[in-house]
């Protein structure tokens, strides 16, 4: 191997993608160990990182050109030693200095004064947290201040991607105090822990006031269990939204309402992707129709993907009519996923049948789509189809489809009570079934 | 169809069709700035290597060209009896692969090297480089 320069050694390990190769690799000999550890941009660790601080300093020194760092702390037991805290977290800033993407999960003994620390010295473009419970919002004792390290990493004007999850201690009011930070922002994900805590939130904080912040520059947004009632919590996150949004995915939110729908989709004219959850159980605050529908149908002609779920079957005022104007208006509309929406029936099934583009339909719990929506689909472009739950459709449904459907290259149908597996012979190539 | 003479490290002469010697990056930079008229000399590559190298090269451009019958299959059955060879021979192909800037051969035998690195312990890996020492020696 002293034949081969470095420089072509280098070439060869950029091939080597798995850690366990790399690492055995590295052990190899000295030469492999220092062409290896230049080489090296991305780590995980875990529990087993013991003692942390001293442990991460090494690895840090070892390998000199980390730009990520991702740390999970899933299934730790106290006699595992002690986590990371907010002077590792320093460590890693000092000692890592090309870094740009950190992920934490479940890191219990990071606080405000870690993240602040971190926002202030680093270069960070991409930052996740998942579950890091004694993070908070506002600073103790005042009411709208905002936390110190968003402002940080606000201030510094890099960070493009921020993926928040599960971390009780940030609402949404707190995501004000990216300030400037807000208009170099391409993807947020943003998901308020727990589904208890929405009535508090409600009738809380994000339910009374609103932030007002710069969105124009996301490109992908997805809201888990926020509060967007209008002039409240994240609305004017939706409101500010730009045509730059091609993902948008909106789960469980609280008082979304049609305006709403309709501007974005106005505005938003290059959405490729759209997921939307609604509850039902907040259904007096949440007031979606079939105009939210038509303005997608209208606006958003390149939606490739949608996923439409309603938390508990009903919502009363979107119907199968709001649902069929969009697969037809959407004439890109490859991917369509329908979820415990008790309204579409056999006449939402006509429109999938005379949609040009579709490609793959998902029904999960639809219980009103029966045999005749399903031997319809003979002359449809469907390509793939799952069913899952779906108590009304029966064996004779398929039997009229079977040898007629050439285009059906995958079925699916998982636990739906009345369908045999004999009725499904023939009908597309690749079958799976599962009943249980 | 205007020729380029390559003269390898035995000082064996190669004559080739100037389309072939362009696909590498060196010697196209070298007709660049020397000219056609005299040979070009590639002191850091055996005659056994770069008539393989030409080899490659020649095949390549005759599947690529319109009209070329060969399926992806036959390719890669070519691509992988082409680098099915002793470590050493491996490892001097890289090398000028590497040095005459051939992009595409650079790639197949980085590639196969990694592939053999794959999955193997620390010992055998080591053993698979001090083979290649050894045989050069």
């Amino acid at each position: 191997m002293d034949a081969l320069p470095d420089e072509v050694l280098s070439h060869v390990f950029s091939r080597i993608t798995s850690t366990a190769d790399r690492n055995s690799l590295a052990l190899s000999c000295k030469r492999c160990h220092h062409v290896e550890r230049l080489q090296r941009w991305s780590l995980r660790l875990g529990c087993g990182l013991h003692p942390v601080d001293e442990a991460l300093v090494r690895l840090c020194k070892r390998f000199s050109n980390l730009v990520g760092v991702e740390i999970s702390y899933l299934g730790w037991m106290s006699n595992q030693g002690r986590q990371l805290d907010d002077q590792g977290l320093a460590l890693l800033s000092e000692n890592c200095r090309l870094l740009t993407t950190l992920k934490l999960s479940y890191c219990c003994f990071i606080t405000d004064t870690g993240l602040g620390n971190l926002g202030r010295s680093s270069n960070l473009e991409v930052l996740t947290l998942n579950f890091i419970p004694r993070i908070s919002g506002a600073r103790a004792g005042s009411l709208h201040a905002c936390p110190q390290w968003l402002e940080h990493l606000g201030a510094e004007g890099r960070l493009e991607n921020l993926f928040i999850r599960n971390c009780r201690g940030v609402g949404e009011l707190d995501l004000a105090g990216l300030g400037w930070g807000w208009s170099s922002l391409r993807r947020l994900v943003f998901e308020v822990d727990g589904s208890n805590y929405r009535f508090l939130k409600e009738f809380g904080n994000a339910g009374v006031c609103g932030i007002d912040v710069n969105s124009e520059s996301l490109q992908l947004l997805v809201l888990t269990n926020c509060v967007v009632t209008p002039r409240r919590g994240l609305s004017s996150v939706l409101a500010r939204c730009s045509s730059a949004l091609v993902d948008l995915e909106l789960n469980m939110c609280l008082g979304l309402r049609d305006e709403q729908l309709i501007a974005l989709a106005e505005t938003c004219s290059q959405l490729k992707s759209l997921t939307l959850r609604l509850s039902s159980l907040f259904e007096g605050s949440t007031r979606i129709t079939d105009a939210s529908f038509c303005a997608l149908a209208t606006h958003c002609v390149f939606l490739e993907k949608a996923c439409i779920g309603f938390s508990s079957g009903e919502f009363h005022f979107v119907t199968v009519a709001g649902l069929a104007l969009v697969i037809q208006g959407c004439c890109f509309l490859k991917d369509l996923v329908l979820e415990n929406v008790g309204c579409f029936n056999d006449e939402g099934m006509e429109a999938v049948c005379s949609s040009g583009s579709l490609e793959t339909l998902e029904l999960v719990v639809c219980c009103q789509v029966g045999d005749k929506g399903i031997s319809g689909l003979a002359c449809s472009k469907l390509r793939k189809l799952r069913l899952c739950r779906c108590s009304g459709i029966t064996g004779t449904g398929f039997n009229s489809l079977a040898g007629r459907s050439p285009k059906l290259n995958v079925l699916e149908v998982e636990n739906c009570p009345r369908v045999v597996i004999d009725s499904l012979e023939g009908v597309a190539s690749t079958l799976r079934y599962k009943q249980s | 169809m205007v020729k380029v003479t390559l003269k390898s490290a035995e000082g064996d002469v190669f004559e080739v069709d100037e389309e072939l010697a362009l696909e590498s990056l060196m010697v196209k930079n070298m007709i660049e700035d020397v000219g056609l008229d005299s040979a070009i000399s590639l002191p850091n590559v055996s005659s056994t290597i770069l008539a393989k190298v030409i080899e490659y090269i020649k095949f390549h451009m005759d599947a690529q060209k319109d009209g070329s019958k060969k399926t992806s299959e036959e390719i890669k059955a070519f691509d992988d009896d082409f680098v099915n060879v002793g470590i050493p021979t491996l490892f001097e192909m890289v090398l000028a692969s590497n040095y005459l800037n051939v992009k595409s051969l650079l790639s197949l035998t980085c590639n196969t090297v990694a592939n053999m690195i794959k999955t193997k312990p620390p010992a055998e890996v080591k053993e698979m480089f001090t083979s290649a020492k050894q045989a050069k020696a």
